[in-house]
């Protein structure tokens, strides 16, 4: 039975160097660009003829862009919707992420701890540019919640930025390790399907349920990690 | 575990960041505001329909208005109009029973009248009749003591009581 790490191992396609760094053009980098091309494809040919009355093919990326617009104003307001195209974004790259990654011999970027950590970064960094782009100094008041004393801050202000630092590492762990731990089963259990011969049409079977199973999983974590970020946008927006 | 491993960290990164604001930069600029222009289209078309039934429903409240105002004025002019037919009606009536009265009052008395002069006719007759009768039986009985007028005398009292 192969070692069921394998599938994460990063294989370089075209070797790059700039500056002493290693870019390489890796298996890693060609699903996220197919991540981009299948997702700009799919909204190319649904939104190719454009009706009042929509098509079934249409009434897909308009449910998406309802669904998470709906998603962004639950959780961050009407205020954060001139938003909405980053965290449409996000869910896109994250979903389609996890799906490309079901597909056989396929590479789940989603479930290494660069790609998505430089995800959580990226929509950290955007929160703290709208947060002191709407605050200006003001925005340091988000590390010192309001009604505490100011001689408690020396104490209070490590701490709130203890927690706001962790929550891009915590939007990582969350969907490395839960993308990571079904891939992982998949394998083990794909494993067992040549070793037990006849009998392996149970492993298939199940596999297949757990196949399902990992579908629903790629589009509950895209969500939640989409609902999390409308969360951070919103004390971005909004807080204290 | 190949996903702590930092060897792929920055090309990862790199790859990170131009394959999410590429895909970022075609979600704003193209996909999202075809998507954004046809759900602002048809919210347009449904608030066009609903302000065109919301019109719609205007305009047949204020028929129906109208139609119960034309019915209510409608009835109150049949109703003045039957009104008016009863009291022409009765007045009609009234007219014709006084004419009749008249007519009958009118023949009443003549009738009366034509009565009274049969009976004074007759009773002229009678007296006559009478009178001659009782000369005739006076002449046979040749009662000469009772002369003529003491005969009319006596039948023009009895005729008269």
């Amino acid at each position: 039975m192969s070692n069921p790490m394998e599938q994460f191992n990063i294989q370089p396609i075209i070797p790059i160097k700039a500056g002493g760094y290693d870019i390489s053009f890796t298996n890693s980098s060609l699903f996220m660009v197919l991540a981009v091309v299948v997702s700009a494809l799919l909204f190319a040919v649904c939104l190719r003829k454009r009706t009042i009355v929509p098509s079934l093919s249409q009434s897909v990326p308009e449910a998406l862009y309802e669904f998470v617009s709906n998603l962004l104003k639950e959780n961050a307001g009407m205020e954060a919707l001139r938003y909405f195209p980053f965290i449409f974004t996000i869910f896109l790259f994250v979903a389609f992420g996890n799906l490309l990654g079901l597909l056989p011999y396929s590479f789940t970027f989603t479930s290494h701890v660069a790609a998505v950590g430089g995800l959580s970064l990226i929509a950290l960094l955007f929160n703290i540019c709208i947060g002191i782009k709407k605050k200006k100094w003001g925005y340091w008041r988000t590390f010192m919640p309001n009604g505490i004393p100011m001689a408690l801050a020396p104490l209070i202000m490590p701490i709130e930025m203890i927690s706001f630092l962790s929550k891009p590492f915590s939007l990582t762990v969350r969907l490395v390790a839960n993308m990571t731990v079904g891939h992982i089963m998949l394998k083990i259990i794909a494993g067992f399907v040549l070793a037990l011969g006849v009998g392996g049409v149970v492993p298939v079977l199940f596999n297949s349920c757990i196949v399902v199973f990992e579908i629903f999983i790629a589009l509950l974590q895209a969500f939640i990690y989409t609902v999390l970020s409308c969360i951070y946008l919103s004390d971005a927006i909004h807080s204290h | 575990m190949p996903q702590l491993d930092p060897t792929w960290f920055i090309s990862q990164f790199f790859w990170l960041c131009i394959c999410f604001f590429t895909m970022l930069f075609l979600m704003s600029k193209i996909f999202i505001p075809k998507i954004k222009d046809i759900l602002d289209q048809r919210q347009r078309k449904i608030d066009d329909y609903l302000l065109k039934a919301s019109q719609i429903k205007e305009q047949a409240e204020a028929s129906l208005k109208k139609y119960h105002e034309a019915l209510a004025q409608a009835n109150a002019q049949a109703n003045l109009a039957l009104e008016q037919s009863r009291k022409e009606m009765n007045d009609y009536i009234a007219k014709k029973q006084n004419e009749l009265a008249q007519k009958l009052n009118t023949k009443l008395s003549e009738g009366e009248a034509q009565i009274k002069e049969a009976r004074e006719k007759a009773l002229k007759e009678v007296q006559s009749m009478s009178q001659q009768w009782a000369m005739d039986i006076v002449g046979k009985l040749e009662l000469s003591q009772i002369k003529p007028d003491d005969i009319k005398q006596g039948i023009k009292n009895v005729v008269n009581d």
